[in-house]
């Protein structure tokens, strides 16, 4: 069975939808946030907790309203009338999910009057699957609802669990994607772990995944096909040049594709760092020569969505350059997740932008 | 560590019908198959195979005032702890230390479970697998230590230390490092409380799709401040015990644990002679699309009908259903009505809460109930639901109460819902005969 992806949305630094992203990533240029310290890349129109491109998303967590107006932004950008609510399938997630909403009740209980005098609001928000309830909620999606985290690698995983779902004949069609919201806390966090980008990001993509007979009944160009994802683990830091190269191969393998036929990598390290010199390493013993790039010089480093960047950006770079082979998005994070996936280009039709 | 069971007889795994919705019949391919060889568990009423089967058989419960952080304030301050179990005392390589708590919960138990599998990492570090924990709320202590921190000071950077371990995809990765794993797939589930079945579906379809050979799947969670103020809040804590189907139940009761099992297809495990304890039959996932709190009827029992018609198995076919049974006024009914719906004029097979013995143990607690249930298959009895008092004309079903029952258990039914209306429910097969429901059924219904 072959699983595709056919639809993308996307909310970056470069502005809220498709559109925006799809042209401030030809632009090539960094979305920086002017006059902040350290650098960051915001989303430029979300404001507080609302998000509008399409509907209004109203929620206590910030990462939570950038991610279901994503998903909203996507479901306004392709119609799924023809898949039933119940084989509507959900898969978000991020690497710090609901850390914020989790502090300030945790936090709210150690201040008042009695621990339990807390903001009762936060509380769903504080539980880390709440995003993907609150995108079932608000566009009735009673499918399979998964919320997945493995760090950096997390869009990836997504992307994989989605796929499967389809495969395992769960769902028809999946939202599958990836969040990451900037707050002060992160980048305490960051900071304090050592793991300070040069410039950090935020945002969501999120991917329709569909099978190829259901995408071509409804007239739903694919975009880009998985030909193999790959996910390993390294314990100690020495060993993740190791890890990636491990991945790496094995996708080749998996996907039936040689170095040969791979036109671009979309890596996905943390800047700067041993983890971005040992991606830079995998790459260049593995396919040497092959055009690089890198989400975070752009949209800034957006942790727990980097990877579905990483996927972002390929469909944008299969979409720019038609006659373009294979694409492999890398992915690495500091916990020790490794994963890479191998993308086909898809149709030639423009992606539709939501 | 507990006896390794002996196996059982393929005869008795093989099912005369088992049809998925995909319209692949597993039954003829044994790579398709997915079975359970092993689990490691920790909870509040026993920790380990034997602790573990000897506190279902006895009917503990594991309530008892918080004793991990200080609950003081609180109106009422009953959880289900795990006071008497260390995760150094079974961790081989993973220093706890560093890891992070919840993380080294879920590391002990990975260890537990490949050591009663059988299963050497050491002999699949070249093969493909796969480790999934589900949560509810991930790092939890070490979260509710940062929020203490920054109580002292606002907005200072927290220690590195601290900082490092907060990432709730360290669950999968803590016991990926204890297992020395390298091709392995490491990811956390925090679909809440049907993360634990979750992660077991997970690893089925991962299993199935030919993307893993062999999967470590189940959760953990620890009790904490922020789903205990939560819930006191809500008014959704039960004051001293957890009673599921009783007419004075008052809630739910957050429990500390973490249960994985080690499931791998039908092949793998006769290939390396593995004990099989159960084959996962079949599953379905749902979500009710409606309110982030209150459950609808409709989908649960859609999900279990999913499920059994996943498995490929009557509702008749089932020996005992493990409903989530929180104890909350709302859920029980809701869930008892979702149960009768799938029935419909036929009565249900008994109808087992085991919260009411380790407590909600949330992201782990569909795990830790297919656990409940293996066990049951293989030592021939039904847990009780204890802390039971006076039925409820709301709940009317046969909760095994209070005192476990000798039954014949050849195919069980777990249930696991969550915040925001997420549903897993599972279908489990083990040995034994087929047959008639065990004639103690429905006398105290």
């Amino acid at each position: 069975m072959n699983v595709v992806i056919s639809g993308l949305a996307v909310v970056s630094p470069f502005g809220l939808g498709t559109g925006p992203f799809a042209a401030g990533w030809r632009a090539a240029r960094p979305a920086v946030s002017p006059g902040e310290a350290p650098p960051v890349a915001r989303l430029p129109e979300l404001t507080g907790d609302d998000f509008t491109p399409n509907r209004r998303v109203r929620l206590k967590e910030r990462s939570s309203a950038l991610a279901v107006g994503t998903v909203g932004a996507l479901l306004a950008a392709y119609d799924l009338g023809d898949v039933p609510a119940a084989r509507r399938g959900v898969v978000l997630g991020s690497a710090l999910a609901s850390l914020d909403s989790y502090l300030a009740v945790s936090g709210g209980s150690l201040a008042g009057a009695k621990p339990h005098f807390i903001d009762h609001n936060l509380m769903p928000p504080g539980i880390m699957n709440y995003t993907s309830s609150q995108a079932a909620i608000r566009f009735d999606l009673r499918g399979p609802n998964v919320t997945v985290t493995s760090g950096r690698a997390t869009g990836l995983t997504a992307l994989g669990c989605a796929r499967r779902l389809v495969a395992a004949g769960r769902a028809d069609a999946v939202l599958a994607g990836a969040f990451e919201a900037i707050s002060p806390r992160r980048l305490r966090l960051e900071t304090a772990a050592d793991r300070a980008p040069a410039l950090t990001g935020e945002g969501c993509c999120v991917f329709l995944v569909e099978t190829a007979e259901s995408a071509e009944r409804a007239g739903r160009r694919v975009l880009a096909t998985p030909l193999a994802l790959t996910a390993g683990y390294f314990p100690e830091p020495d060993e993740g040049r190791a890890a990636l190269h491990r991945v790496v191969t094995r996708a080749l393998r998996q996907a039936g594709v040689t170095a040969g036929d791979v036109a671009t990598v979309v890596r996905g390290a943390a800047a700067p760092g041993r983890y971005a010199d040992d991606e830079t390493a995998v790459l260049a013993d593995v396919l040497p020569g092959v055009r690089v790039l890198d989400p975070a010089t752009r949209v800034g480093d957006t942790y727990g969505a980097s990877a579905a960047f990483g996927v972002a950006a390929a469909l944008v770079e299969a979409d720019t350059e038609p006659s373009a082979g294979v694409t492999l998005v890398t992915s690495i994070d500091p916990d020790g997740q490794v994963a890479c996936a191998v993308l086909a280009p898809g149709s030639r039709v423009p992606i539709p932008v939501g | 560590m507990g006896p390794v069971s002996p196996p059982i007889p393929e005869a008795a795994l093989t099912s005369p019908r088992v049809l998925h919705t995909n319209g692949k019949n597993w039954s003829d391919d044994p790579t398709g198959r997915v079975v359970v060889t092993g689990f490691g568990v920790i909870s509040s009423i026993g920790s380990g195979r034997a602790e573990f089967l000897a506190g279902l058989q006895e009917g503990r419960c594991g309530a008892k005032p918080i004793s991990k952080w200080d609950a003081t304030g609180f109106p009422h301050d009953h959880a289900c702890e795990v006071t008497d179990f260390d995760p150094a005392s079974v961790l081989e390589r993973l220093d706890p230390k560093g890891s992070g708590q919840v993380a080294a919960l879920a590391a002990a138990a990975s260890r537990m479970a490949v050591r009663e599998a059988g299963l050497d990492p050491a002999a699949v570090r070249d093969e493909a697998g796969l480790i999934a924990v589900g949560t509810t709320c991930g790092q939890s202590l070490d979260l509710d230590a940062l929020a203490e921190v920054e109580l002292r000071e606002p907005d200072a950077v927290p220690p590195g230390d601290l900082a490092r371990l907060l990432q709730p995809g360290r669950l999968a990765t803590a016991a990926a490092a204890e297992l020395d794993l390298r091709d392995v797939e490491t990811l956390t589930i925090p679909t809440a409380c049907a993360a634990g079945n979750y992660a077991i579906s997970y690893g089925v379809d991962a299993i199935r799709a030919g993307d893993a050979e062999y999967a470590i799947c189940g959760g953990a969670d620890s009790v904490n401040r922020m789903a205990f103020a939560g819930f006191v809040r809500m008014g959704a804590m039960a004051h001293e015990r957890c009673r599921p189907f009783d007419r004075e139940r008052d809630g739910t009761m957050w429990g500390e644990g973490a249960a994985m099992l080690v499931l791998e297809s039908l092949d793998h495990a006769r290939r390396r002679g593995a004990p099989i304890l159960a084959e996962v039959l079949g599953l379905h996932l749902n979500c009710d699309a409606d309110h982030p709190t209150a459950p609808v009827r409709e989908r649960v029992a859609e999900c279990m009908a999913g499920a059994l018609a996943d498995a490929g198995v009557d509702a008749a076919e089932l020996d005992v259903i493990f409903a989530h049974a929180t104890g909350t006024r709302a859920s029980d009914p809701m869930e008892v009505g979702a149960i009768r719906d799938v029935f419909g004029e036929r009565p249900p097979p008994p109808v087992v809460g085991v919260k009411s013995m380790i407590g909600h143990t949330m992201g782990a607690v569909g795990a830790h109930t297919a656990i409940a249930a293996l066990l049951a298959m293989q030592h021939r009895f039904l847990p009780p639901t204890v802390n039971f008092r006076e039925p409820d004309p709301d709940c009317q079903v046969d909760c095994v109460p209070n005192v476990a029952r000798p039954a014949a258990v050849r195919t069980a039914l777990v249930n696991s819902l969550g915040f925001g209306g997420n549903n897993a429910t599972l279908v489990l097969r083990g040995p034994g005969e087929a047959g008639p429901h065990p004639e103690a059924r429905g006398a105290e219904a």
